[in-house]
């Protein structure tokens, strides 16, 4: 036979032509990466989800340093170490150095360590000759300095740094390198490492008149800027302590400038009464300039408040060494609170905070919140110096034996450690440190050198001890869980995870708690007791709920049933227990009814629940509720609930009634049940009914006794529910979140599991009913275990849902991380704060990666609750087919 | 048990607590429960939001304190003592401080609807409640007495209101492409001191390129400032003069009325004509007043533009990756394990697509499109271009969001075609694409725009991820609108849902903004809602296809 000639005579072809198998690659390349570029790129979001947040989690790093040396003779030749200050500019890529001992002013490129500029101060910084004690407020150039004959005046010290715009680059800056700096007349030229040039102002100058209040060598001072003028304190070698505001004036018919000086000394021997006060050699004000804080050498410390700056007051004694000596003290950033560190090498954390056992008479108590252990356990070394980050909670401590650690306060962790001595880095102990502005540059320095290293210290207020354990913050009373990250106190940040799960957890937890139940067994009667006709048109409508959109049912939830339940409480309350006993009731008044009448109303069971028994049991809950609300709340259950009136019964009471309720079915089933079929064997069906309704009643009186026994019991050990589960209404709440999330999740638990239940195999069913069971039996112990993983599934979807819902938390549940677990309480959920603050937090601060590990945590919480749920539904899927 | 086998057989039927009614009433119960939670829901939204721009009767009581006070019933309930009090909307906010105001029945002594009182809205400080006396324009009285001057009002306020319509549109629409242009002359200078340098020739001849343009420009404000000085000159003057309920009189200028009616002397057709006026103005206008009055046209048009370009986005990739998993993917557990993977992305969280979006689509790919192609505008005003949220991003977030509702659909729709078709096709001789192309495909396509159009009803109600990634509350620049390049995707828009949480949780006067929240409310559910019976629609007549094909 010719393979080539076909019956029709034409000749066939038997290869593909090439325009086919040239689209049919095509197709398959296109799909092919198409579709794994498609599911890639959505698995991708996973992984971007974890890219951002693993950086939290990042350790700190140091970088290379760079060594200065100031010249064998920095010191200035004398026998006390010369006054020096150190401090970088914004970039800190330049360093500053002023040192009084040689009476020179410096500029450092820190990329090398070499000196750009050195000139003495010149004309300008003759008032600061002979200076014994000197201080910069950190984060702009405003300084005090006190001399050895007991005067001291303020002072400009540090540099200015401004950016020059492109026109103003003079033609000899523009050819130097970049990270090279061209001294002038008043600074220098500095190309920064972004490839712009800065101009570096020196504004080294003694500035306001000298006060001479003070007789003895002073030998702390600080001071703070306030409104009017700086706030300065300064402290002799006697121990007399001197605080003045300067207030400058300008008259305006004169137009000159007066300065005012509000002060007030306290002198050496203000002994504190029972315990001496040593003679103070730190002393300390706090940023808002309303504190001030004085430590003696052996470490007690006293905190006076100057709110009255004529009249300071001396508030407490404290503890500031813990028997070692103090040796250095710093003021953190925030300006409330004090590193102090001591000859043991141990540095601790002090701020006041409210305590119950407060003694000063504003109610704080200075409290040791951190305490951070020496660098070296095994051979402590006295702590040399202190230095606070200008816009963290961050600060370096240098010990006796070189090392250099960066601490931060919150977490109370050290981030990182690095030895300043050696022989390419600082010959003595340092004695100075500074930290730059934006974190990145750290300086220490002792009489004849400076060495700076370049680090990143990663994100070290986040650890897995700041988010999930308690944390003592600034002013708090003591380790709370908080989620604060804007407001007031934006110093430090409170990134607590903590009330954010709970919120989360509480919105689910209540949320499903209602809507679980009502789901499921609506899907029970619709796939088991409805018919099919009316089946079919029930279900779209239930599923068109689950595609409302959830802003829709926050504004609903939030506008509208929210001020509906706060008007009527008391009712919605005896709601939850009077409608399910008026349905109970319902279903026994029908049973009287005749079987035929019965049997042809079966049918129409659904629209005379839905529009007889529900209206007379909501009708119903508004008669009883203000009976209730006398019987159970003292009258008016806000009031209660905000503790006000009644005793803790009426909460218990209601608490029980659930679990009695079901101890009074199970002794029914138990007990009475089989007992009754065996004795109304032979009964007309209306007696049988009758005494069926007999036994519901007292089903209901055993219920009510047996909850209120148990909160009487409750009642009678002191438990109050207030507190606890319950607690004072507010508006926005759990409960109104767990309703309007109900509407999302309804229909979705509904549908699941109306499919689970109507898909078990329709010969199971009729076996039972043909083995003689009831259709409520059958549906009970047949269908309904059939389909039990079915079901799980469902609630395990409806629970993934709940758990990331995010308007409907956002527009009914007030918006406060409050942690507690109270039903009328509001709270803040993980997703809610991420659609608040995402917008806000500035990109790869901590902030905004805290939020993306709060999103990272829904994601990965719903994908675990989402692959249970299908693996489940899969071998249920097997099993049913299997049945 | 079997001491008596005969008492058993006797027993025709189970015992009562057998059946379990009181169970099965519970459960009926629940069913019914959630019924009335949808069917009241539903019954609200529509109740409200169809009753908000019907003009209701206007009420002048008097109290017993003798203040008179001229109000529209908003609420009535029952103060705890037993007696009723109102809620009345009493407007005129600059005169009383308030918008609304309860009274106690008691103190009520007489309640009327007089026929002149007038109800005014205005384009900014709340509705205005009053009776009119007199028309004037300038010093001249042009209309006395309360009839009069309505009748006045009536004839002159249309011309008024063209001639501030006139103004509004040139300074809206006419100087923003103006500045529009003068700005694109910026960054082109911009562009080329970027390029070639401050100093060269280009850099020089787009300045000077730049001084034409801005010359132009002035020149055409200009023109534009004498047109609306005209306009405003023919407005200036125009008042209508009110005495309010407790006896003062205010003049309100006549541009700044946006409408006024007479509810207790209208027919039911003049009501119908303000209510259809009132829609009008709801879906064509910009908002005013705080998104709290007006018209929400741009919020519908961002809806609008973003679910379809979402649509646009998803449908291509949601199929290719519907293919490629049922057609081509070979059937193993790595394939069984993406299917789920899919699965479960349909249930993560919206504000997760959204972190994701604002991270990925706004920071990092917008980021790099602005360092790469945008820099002039980066440079020059230090604005972000596509660096933040926008039109696009939005979609995209939007799409990813739905993507995997798309797949899955999809799928189920591609599975749904018996395999004996291919499998006729194969015999035939088609290739595999000729197969998906010519058989496979067009049958599953009703379930693909099921799931599409599912897909596009979930998008148009999401708000959580948008809200970070470019929805605004008010951004009257449409981004699609008739100036090149027509399709603006790194715009900020409005969006009908977000703009249900601005309005509802954001306003200052709550209490009026609340009608507005409901007519949006019941928009957009009515959008979905139609969507989703479109879906049922497709997915109806796509079960009879099937049922007549089989074979």
């Amino acid at each position: 036979m010719n393979p080539d000639a076909s019956f029709t005579g034409r000749a066939r072809r038997r290869t593909t032509r090439p325009g086919v198998r040239f689209g049919d690659t095509l197709a398959r390349a296109v799909i092919t990466l198409g579709g794994i570029g498609t599911i890639a790129a959505v698995l991708l979001m996973g992984v971007f989800l974890l890219a951002v947040a693993l950086p939290l989690f990042r350790s700190a790093s140091i970088g290379g340093h760079a060594t200065t040396s100031l010249g064998a003779d920095g010191g200035g030749g004398t026998d006390a170490p010369a006054v020096m200050a150190i401090g970088t500019d914004d970039t800190g890529e330049i360093a500053w150095n002023l040192d009084l001992g040689a009476g020179r002013m410096r500029l450092l490129d820190l990329t090398d360590g070499a000196v750009v500029l050195d000139r003495p101060l010149g004309e300008a910084g003759a008032g600061l000759d002979g200076a014994t004690a000197l201080r910069v407020h950190p984060g702009s150039t405003l300084a005090v300095v006190g001399f050895a004959d007991g005067a001291f005046r303020t002072a400009t010290v540090g540099i200015e740094s401004t950016f020059l715009p492109e026109a103003e680059i003079a033609d000899d800056a523009r050819s130097i390198a970049v990270g090279q700096a061209l001294p002038d007349a008043d600074g220098a030229v500095f190309r920064s490492a972004i490839d712009r040039w800065a101009r570096i102002r020196v504004v080294t100058a003694a500035s306001g008149e000298p006060a001479r209040d003070l007789s003895g060598r002073i030998v702390d001072v600080d001071v703070t800027p306030l409104t009017g003028g700086p706030l300065v304190a300064a402290v002799d070698d006697t121990g007399a302590i001197r605080v003045e505001r300067r207030s400058t004036k300008r008259n305006m018919l004169t137009g000159k400038e007066v300065t005012k000086r509000d002060g007030a000394t306290i002198p050496a021997e203000a002994e504190v009464a029972g315990a001496a006060a040593g003679k103070a050699i730190h002393l300390r004000l706090s940023e808002l300039g309303d504190q001030l804080w004085a430590i003696a050498a052996d470490g007690r410390g006293r905190r006076y408040s100057i709110r009255a700056i004529d009249k300071p007051v001396l508030m407490e004694t404290f503890d500031a060494g813990s028997g070692a000596d103090v040796t250095a003290v710093v003021r953190l950033f925030g300006g409330n609170a004090l590193a102090v560190g001591d000859a043991a090498g141990v540095v601790r954390v002090f701020f006041t905070s409210r305590q119950a056992d407060a003694t000063a008479e504003d109610g704080l108590a200075v409290v040791a919140a951190k305490t951070f252990p020496a660098a070296n356990a095994a051979r402590p070394e006295r702590v040399t110096t202190l230095a606070a980050s200008p816009r963290s909670r961050l600060f370096a401590a240098a010990d006796a034996a070189g090392t250099v650690r960066l601490l931060h306060s919150t977490a109370g962790t050290a981030v990182l450690s690095v030895n300043a001595v050696a022989t390419d880095r600082l010959a003595g102990t340092p004695r100075l440190l500074a930290l730059g502005a934006r974190e990145t540059t750290l300086l220490a320095a002792d009489d004849r050198g400076i060495v700076s290293w370049g680090f990143d210290a990663g994100y070290p207020e986040i650890s897995a001890g700041t988010l999930f354990r308690p944390v003592w913050y600034e002013n708090y009373p003591g380790a709370v869980h908080a989620w604060e990250t804007t407001g007031h106190q934006t110093f430090e940040s409170k990134f607590g995870f903590i009330p954010l799960v709970v919120g989360t957890i509480k919105a689910t937890l209540y949320a499903m708690l209602f809507a679980t139940p009502v789901a499921i067994l609506a899907a029970i009667f619709s796939s088991q007791f409805l018919h099919p006709s009316w089946r079919a048109r029930i279900k779209p409508v239930i599923e068109m709920m689950a595609s409302l959109p959830s802003v829709v049912l926050g504004f609903m939830a939030g506008l509208v049933i929210a001020p509906l339940v706060e008007r009527g409480l008391a009712p919605v309350i005896a709601g939850f227990f009077v409608v399910p006993l008026t349905l109970l009731l319902g279903a026994h008044l029908w049973q009287l009814l005749a079987t035929g009448a019965r049997m042809r109303l079966a049918a129409w069971r659904l629209p005379i629940i839905g529009f007889l028994g529900l209206p007379v049991g909501a009708l119903a809950s508004v008669v009883v509720a203000p009976h209730l609300e006398r019987l159970l709340f003292g009258g008016d259950v806000r009031a209660w609930l905000d503790g006000r009136g009644g005793s803790g019964l009426g909460g218990w009471v209601l608490a029980f009634l659930p679990m009695a309720a079901i101890a009074a079915t199970m002794i029914c089933n138990r007990l009475v049940n089989p007992w009754l079929r065996g004795v109304s064997i032979g009964w007309p069906p209306r007696r049988a009914a009758l005494v069926s309704l007999a036994v519901f009643g007292c089903g209901v009186a055993l219920t009510v006794a047996l909850a209120v026994a148990a909160g009487t019991f409750l009642d009678a050990i002191r438990l109050d529910a207030r507190g606890g589960l319950l607690g004072s209404y507010v508006q926005r709440n759990a409960m109104i979140v767990a309703f309007g999330m109900s509407f999302a999740v309804i229909p979705l638990i509904f549908t699941i599991a109306d499919d689970a239940l109507s898909s078990v195999p329709d010969h199971l069913r009729s076996a039972s009913l043909g083995a003689g069971a009831t259709p409520w039996q059958t549906a009970i112990r047949v269908i309904l275990p059939a389909a039990t993983s079915g079901i799980f599934s469902a609630v395990m979807i409806g629970l993934g849902r709940a758990v990331g819902e995010t308007m409907i938390v956002l527009m009914a549940a007030g918006n406060t991380p409050i942690m507690d677990w109270s039903l009328f309480s509001g709270f803040q959920t993980l997703s809610a704060a991420i659609a608040t603050e995402l917008p806000e937090a500035a990109r790869g601060s901590s902030h905004y990666r805290v939020l993306f590990l709060a999103a990272l945590t829904l994601f990965s919480l719903t994908f675990v609750l989402n692959t249970v749920a299908e693996i489940i539904r899969e071998r249920f899927r097997r099993r049913s087919h299997e049945l | 048990m079997s001491s008596d086998p005969l008492r058993r057989r006797r027993s025709t039927h189970a015992a009562l607590a057998a059946h379990g009614e009181a169970w099965v009433w519970l459960t009926g119960g629940c069913l019914a429960l959630a019924m009335t939670m949808i069917i009241g829901l539903l019954g609200y939204i529509v109740s409200e939001g169809v009753a908000t721009f019907w003009p209701r009767p206007i009420e002048l009581i008097e109290l017993t304190d003798g203040r008179k006070v001229l109000g529209e019933e908003t609420g009535r309930d029952k103060a705890p003592d037993g007696t009723g009090r109102r809620l009345l909307r009493t407007a005129n906010f600059e005169l009383t401080g308030k918008h609304f105001e309860w009274f106690d029945d008691g103190e009520v002594t007489a309640t009327t609807r007089p026929a002149e009182a007038t109800v005014v809205e205005r384009l900014e400080g709340g509705r205005f409640q009053g009776f009119p006396t007199r028309l004037l324009h300038g010093d001249e009285v042009v209309a006395a007495g309360g009839e009069e001057a309505w009748r006045g009002f009536s004839k002159h306020h249309p011309d008024v209101r063209r001639r501030w319509r006139e103004a509004w549109r040139i300074d809206k629409g006419d100087r923003g492409v103006l500045q529009r242009k003068l700005r694109a002359a910026r960054l082109a200078v911009v562009r080329a001191g970027l390029s070639a340098g401050a100093d060269s020739p280009a850099a020089a001849a787009a300045a000077v390129a730049e001084k034409a343009v801005a010359a132009e420009v002035e020149a055409q404000e200009r023109r534009l400032d004498e047109r609306t000085a005209e306009l405003r000159a023919g407005n200036e003057g125009w008042g209508l003069e009110f005495t309010t309920a407790s006896g003062e009189t205010v003049v309100l200028p006549l541009a700044d009325i946006v409408r006024a009616w007479q509810p207790n002397k209208l027919s039911f057709q003049e009501r119908l004509g303000v209510y259809a006026s009132r829609w009008g103005e709801f879906l064509g206008d910009d908002p005013r007043e705080a998104n709290s009055a007006g018209g929400v046209f741009p919020a519908i048009w961002g809806t609008i533009a973003m679910t379809l370009i979402m649509a646009l986005l998803v449908a291509p990739f949601g199929v290719l990756a519907a293919l490629y998993l049922r057609e081509y993917a070979s059937r193993g557990p790595l394939t069984a394990a993406v299917r789920i993977a899919i699965n479960n992305l349909a249930g993560v969280p919206s504000i997760v697509y959204g972190a994701f979006g604002l991270g990925f689509f706004c920071y990092v790919l917008g980021g790099s499109i602005d360092e790469l192609l945008f820099r002039p505008a980066l440079v020059a005003d230090g604005q972000p271009t596509f660096g933040t949220g926008g039109l696009l991003w939005a979609s995209l977030t939007l799409a990813l969001l739905t993507l995997p509702v798309v797949i899955v659909a999809t799928e189920e729709a591609l599975s749904a075609v018996p395999n004996s078709m291919r499998e006729g096709s194969y015999a035939c001789g088609a290739s595999k694409w000729q197969t998906i192309r010519r058989i496979v495909l067009p049958r599953a396509l009703p379930g693909i725009m099921t799931g599409l159009i599912l897909a596009m009803a979930r998008g148009a109600g999401e708000v959580a991820p948008l809200m970070l990634v470019g929805v605004k509350k008010l951004a009257l620049d449409l981004p699609i609108d008739g100036t090149f390049p027509y399709v603006h995707p790194e715009r900020e828009f409005m969006h009908l849902a977000y703009l249900i949480y601005d309005v509802g949780f954001q306003s200052p006067n709550s209490q009026a903004a609340k009608p507005m929240v409901f007519t949006i409310t019941f928009l957009l559910v009515a959008i979905i809602a139609l969507l989703n019976v479109a879906a049922i629609w497709i997915r109806g007549r796509l079960r009879r296809r099937y049922v007549s094909q089989q074979f």
